[in-house]
């Protein structure tokens, strides 16, 4: 067996360029490599790697969320109204309600864009306008907290075994479905094809509209678990939970090489996004970095880590119109 | 490649919309017939826990007094803000209410209004040359200073505060800063300020304290954690109990339900606020009083200097039933 330089650069340069500020990280920095800081920014990226992983099946469709930060607002508050004083089943119910609620949303989203044909971006933007504002009205702003044995929820947030984070668990678990969805399921094959060409799939008989209205629920899932840890990590119910999720659970998802046009994309790259900015913005507050800096810095990082890695996926290839 | 048809569509749909929101707030200013009409601009009312109470009380004394209020939102965007004032003098508001993103960016639109007519005054943020009610943002950081000087009194040497800040760069974050620093400046104590960002949310708060005990991983590594908003500390003190970091002082700034009830436990060394009900039933009020004395430059005198507050587990009456 011969081994082609050139072909592992391609093939795991752009996965090394996106762990270089954490490969950077944890040779000069030894509080950052402590297992307790690795743990900590594991449970903190959790979130966000829940939403990105929804959002990666949904952008290889072709598509956006951008109601899944209100989703998860809405989801955490069912919940602990669900919750009650935390009885086992009342517990049950909350959960249920939900990851059910999210994915009623996200079904609604899938009908306006492939039944009603209206764009995902305004499609979901509205619908996040809509489901913000049934937050507010439901809860008329004010803060739900979990009530008596209901507060134990802040176990699946901010809870180790041993050291590693819970929260965790329920990331990779994400990681799981979302992979075996894309590489294991006829479904998956489905999506890519979709999101290369609707065209053409539609030509082919694929069931498109199905598609993107399934997508869609999924990915409304995958926010009402966010939200859940949202609500776990204060133990309440917050009105602005989730505020920018969207927009970080995107950036991830693109940094991680999910094409925006769709068609393209991998959950392994999503991962490596989402770990990327969750080891940056740890990695500046532990030296005690300004806030005023600290956006101006990252978005520096990110442009750096993002063009060396392209420059290593794509062997040269360029598209003027960033589409690539 | 773009898809020009979804573009298409989107701008079509965007203008259906704005059509159906113009007719909207048309049919809406029209159902205003009350004599006096008092628009108000409020920075984030689904991202700023106090803007809801604020808006409960400026409702009740608008309904006592039999006047007309017209909330904007700006999502706190200054340009946001900008554009609400305007749209405030194009309706013809009796007068309007500004509670400040950032009190130099608003200037100019208050130029505007004042030009034509519609007086204007400055709420829970000093805007230079308008009547004020509510507390100066400037006092308010002193004497949570001050506060934190008391709660720090018997510990020895060389000191270190993490500090919650608000939105970095908007002027209750930046005068709050700058009355905090004026008074440990004048204190003489050797105090080093760790600023966190955490934009009014508990979640990131949070966020922020973890990484912050990871920076600071020893007792007596940081003496004290201060918010410069409510509800972002109680999350952090539960991190802390868990974590055998129970030697750090909290204190904080605002008043939330959880923020009460850590005071009375004991975990919450003491918090300064204003009470935000109150100050949304004090903007009304005042501007009814102007209205009826004919004089928009002057404040009443109920409206002077309402209190800041302090309180901790020894003055626990001060918050008391109070929060939200």
């Amino acid at each position: 067996m011969t081994i082609n330089g050139a072909g592992l650069l391609k093939r795991y340069g752009f996965m090394t360029a996106l762990l270089l500020p954490a490969i950077f990280l944890l040779i000069v920095d030894e509080r950052f490599r402590s297992a307790q800081n690795l743990s900590n920014v594991l449970a903190q990226s959790s979130i966000v790697g829940i939403v990105a992983i929804g959002m990666t099946l949904v952008m290889i469709l072709g598509g956006f969320d951008l109601s899944v930060g209100a989703i998860a607002a809405l989801s955490g508050l069912c919940a602990v109204v669900a919750f009650g004083h935390g009885d086992p089943l009342h517990m049950a119910l909350g959960v249920g309600a939900a990851i059910g609620c999210g994915i009623a949303i996200g079904l609604v989203n899938g009908v306006l864009i492939s039944r009603l044909a209206i764009n995902p971006l305004i499609a979901t933007l509205a619908m996040a306008s809509i489901v913000r504002g049934v937050v507010l009205i439901a809860s008329e702003g004010t803060i739900y907290r979990a009530q008596g044995d209901a507060a134990a929820i802040t176990i699946i947030a901010l809870g180790r075994w041993h050291v590693f984070p819970i929260a965790g668990f329920f990331f990779i678990g994400s990681i799981i479905l979302g992979w075996f969805i894309l590489k294991r399921m006829r479904f998956g094959h489905y999506i890519y094809a979709i999101g290369g060409s609707e065209t053409a799939s539609t030509l082919a008989g694929l069931p498109v509209s199905r598609m993107v209205i399934v997508t869609y629920a999924i990915v409304g899932g995958f926010a009402g678990v966010a939200g859940l840890l949202l609500l776990a990590r204060t133990g309440s119910a917050l009105t602005n939970a989730g505020v920018g999720l969207e927009l970080e659970a995107i950036t991830a998802t693109v940094i991680g090489g999910t094409r925006l046009g769709g068609g393209e994309g991998a959950i392994s790259g999503t991962v490596l996004g989402v770990l990327l900015l969750g080891v940056i913005r740890n990695g500046l507050n532990l030296n005690g970095v300004s806030p005023f800096w600290q956006p101006f810095i990252i978005g520096c990082i990110l442009l750096i880590t993002v063009v060396v890695s392209r420059r290593a996926d794509s062997g040269g290839r360029r598209s003027r119109a960033g589409f690539l | 490649m773009l898809n020009f048809e979804a573009i298409r569509q989107s701008r079509t749909l965007a203008r259906s919309m704005m059509l159906v929101v113009g007719a909207w707030m048309g049919l809406a200013a029209s159902a205003y017939s009350a004599d006096y009409t008092i628009g108000i601009s409020i920075w984030d009312v689904s991202n700023n826990p106090s803007s809801v109470p604020i808006i409960a009380g400026m409702n009740e004394a608008a309904k006592a007094a039999d006047v007309k209020i017209i909330v904007s939102d700006p999502k706190w965007d200054a340009s946001a803000q900008v554009e609400n004032i305007r749209d405030f003098v194009t309706r013809h508001v009796d007068a309007i209410a500004v509670f400040p993103i950032d009190v130099v960016g608003v200037e100019p639109a208050i130029h505007e209004a004042e030009k034509a007519g519609v007086p204007v005054i400055g709420a829970l943020g000093k805007i230079e040359g308008l009547p004020y009610v509510g507390v100066d943002d400037l006092e308010y950081g002193r004497v949570h200073a001050r506060l934190m000087l008391e709660a720090l009194k018997n510990i020895k040497g060389p000191k270190r505060i993490g500090l919650f800040r608000g939105t970095a760069g908007g002027s209750p974050d930046r005068l709050r800063m700058q009355g905090m620093q004026e008074v440990f400046k004048a204190s003489g104590a050797d105090i080093t300020i760790e600023s966190v960002t955490a934009d009014w949310s508990p979640e990131k708060a949070l966020t922020g304290f973890q990484d912050l005990l990871q920076r600071f991983p020893n007792k007596g590594d940081l003496q004290l954690v201060a918010s410069m908003g409510n509800c972002m500390i109680p999350p952090s003190i539960d991190w802390a109990e868990q974590n055998g970091r129970d030697e750090i002082i909290f204190t904080t700034m605002d008043l939330c339900k959880s923020d009460v009830d850590a005071v009375q436990k004991g975990t919450l060394y003491g918090v300064a606020f204003q009470d935000v009900h109150d100050m949304g039933k004090l903007v009304v009020n005042t501007l009814v009083a102007m209205h009826k004395a004919g004089d928009y430059h002057t404040l009443p005198e109920f409206a002077r200097n309402p209190p800041i507050i302090v309180c901790t587990k020894a003055t626990f009456e001060n918050c008391k039933g109070r929060g939200f």
